[in-house]
């Protein structure tokens, strides 16, 4: 009798789920999802640095670096809490996975301190510096240059240390689809 | 007759994790069960040493997936009394809301694993298509569906704003409305009743002396709940645990099947109540001292060890979860009872290895 009465129903309500790729899911205004930069605004004050739970962000005021090692990232979302000037903002586009560990880099301003002889290192970072500028401009989805999508520069790191000049590193990860 | 010893598990088809039993059988009944423990184990209890008291609460929240807000939760109460930090009031009720959504959940989740230990498919897709709507709760309110992590040391990291607040209830309603007939089918269909009446029988000496906990205790008889301690919240709202007599997988399901009805009590009265005002206190130098600290996961008793020198880093977290306190109780089960039913007891308990072995 209660079987009748389900089947009933279950004929006359509509499908619990959702046919994925067609129809998406609309997320919450609250959801933790893809990180947005507006890395213009970073004043490399380590905040972050600090209290990310898995220490994944790694800063060079010298010359300007920051990297976050995005497979650790847990989408906590505490960079973004902490973050004195809003330059880190979490939005709710969803996160895709990824396959292969990646880093994201940004170059900032340097924070003044002491010169450094400019060594292999220093080069290394200036091909990065270089690489960042050219795939802002082509990732950058909103055509501003200070706001950019998270994986429009994640790629690998060893790749560039290999390769510093001429040759493309593959990007770990397309930009959104 | 021969002795065949059979291995049941770490994988197999029932089981949401790898839990390790061997089985001694005498024809198809089981004389002797040995487990074997550590299969996940992830060191999370060492990792204290290198992440300051702050950061760990994002470590512990990874203990459990199902229950990672009550792991938060009981973790922060730990550092806060050491640190003797008062936290608002309203902190405690969302904290007390989260908790319990979590609790309906995890539930959820366990009776739809559950009807599918015993072959029925479409409770168990039922079940879950409930379920998601919790999840969703919990997306909206905390930004993620499972490890939600709004605990932090002295407070909560979110508020839910009233709109929000009645959207829940309204929710909860739906919710409420749609498991009474599964409810009535889990309490009175005829294929439930056949493979968990008189099933996996603990008898309340047994329960209490093996030193069970949670559903597994309260379905034996024992009247036992932490929060009858009244953390958080719980001082102000009405609560009694919810206890049956039989001590058969039937009796465990029926306290968890209850438990939710009572979660979504529980959550309502909370939001009812809920109390105007700050969402977290400041938070100043390090904690010092030691402390112990228990409440009610929705598997049972979790009892948190902390100590900490006043220095960022804790020097130990001690974690003691539920599952590891039901597993003897689960062996006690086991001798005399069909292979067939060992799926459906060693379910009955809600084994979490991941918690098991941190
Ligand atoms: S969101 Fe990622 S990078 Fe930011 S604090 Fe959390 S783990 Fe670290
Ligand atoms: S991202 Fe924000 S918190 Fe991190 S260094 Fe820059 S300004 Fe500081």
């Amino acid at each position: 009798m209660f079987m009748t009465k389900t089947i009933l129903s279950n004929l006359l309500t509509k499908y619990a789920t959702r046919m994925h790729p067609v129809e998406q899911r609309i997320l919450p205004d609250g959801f933790r999802g893809r990180f947005k930069f507006a890395i213009d605004k970073c004043i490399l004050c380590r905040q972050c640095v600090l209290k990310c739970p898995t220490k994944v962000i790694r800063i060079d005021p010298e010359v300007g670096l920051w990297e976050r090692e995005v497979m650790g990232c847990l989408y906590c979302g505490v960079c973004a809490d902490v973050c004195p000037t809003g330059c880190l903002t979490m939005t709710n586009v969803y996160r895709p996975p990824i396959t292969e560990p990646a880093f994201l880099r940004f170059n900032v301003k340097p924070r003044p301190a002491k010169k450094k002889e400019l060594s292999q290192e220093g080069e290394i970072k200036a091909a990065i510096e270089a690489k960042v500028a050219e795939k802002v401009e082509g990732g950058s989805r909103s055509g501003k240059v200070e706001t950019m999508e998270e994986d429009a520069v994640i790629s690998a790191a060893e790749a560039k240390a290999e390769s510093p000049e001429g040759k493309k590193p593959e990007p770990a990860k397309k930009g959104k689809r | 007759m021969a002795r065949t010893i059979i291995p049941f598990g770490p994988q197999h088809p029932v089981l949401p994790e790898p839990l390790h039993l061997k089985l001694t059988l005498e024809d198809e009944t089981v004389v002797e069960a040995i487990p074997a423990l550590g299969y996940i184990h992830r060191g999370l209890e060492g990792l204290a040493r290198g992440r300051d008291f702050n950061q760990m609460v994002y470590v512990v929240e990874r203990v459990c997936g199902i229950c990672s807000c009550i792991h938060a939760l009981c973790y922060c109460n730990c550092i806060e009394k050491l640190m003797g930090l008062d936290v608002p009031r309203r902190a405690k009720y969302l904290r007390v809301i989260w908790s319990e959504l979590h609790r309906i959940h995890s539930h959820l989740l366990w009776l739809g694993l559950f009807a599918d230990a015993f072959g029925f498919e479409s409770l168990f897709m039922a079940l879950w298509r409930v379920r998601e709507r919790v999840m969703n709760i919990l997306e909206a309110t905390a930004g993620n569906r499972v490890i939600i992590s709004v605990n932090i040391i002295g407070g909560v990291r979110r508020d839910i704003n009233g709109a929000m607040l009645q959207h829940m209830l309204l929710d909860l309603d739906a919710i409420e409305k749609e498991l009474k007939p599964l409810y009535s089918t889990m309490m009175n269909d005829y294929t439930v009743q056949k493979r968990t009446v008189g099933v996996g029988v603990l008898s309340k000496e047994q329960a209490y002396a093996l030193g069970s906990a949670g559903p597994v205790l309260r379905g034996s008889g024992w009247a036992q709940d932490m929060r009858q301690l009244k953390y958080e919240a719980f001082e102000d709202l009405d609560f009694e645990p919810v206890v049956e007599h039989e001590g058969d997988c039937f009796a465990r399901n029926k306290v968890r099947f209850r438990e939710v009805f009572q979660s979504i009590d529980l959550v309502r009265e909370a939001i009812r109540k809920l109390p105007d005002g700050d969402l977290a206190v400041k938070v100043k130098g390090n904690p010092e001292g030691e402390i112990t600290f228990r409440v009610e996961q929705p598997r049972g008793e979790l009892f948190y060890y902390v100590r900490c020198n006043g220095e960022k880093n804790p020097e130990r977290v001690r974690i003691r979860t539920p599952t590891f306190a039901n597993i003897p109780p689960l062996l006690a089960m086991l001798p005399g009872v069909q292979l067939a039913d060992v799926p459906v007891i060693a379910l009955s308990i809600d084994p979490c290895i991941s918690c098991t072995e941190r």
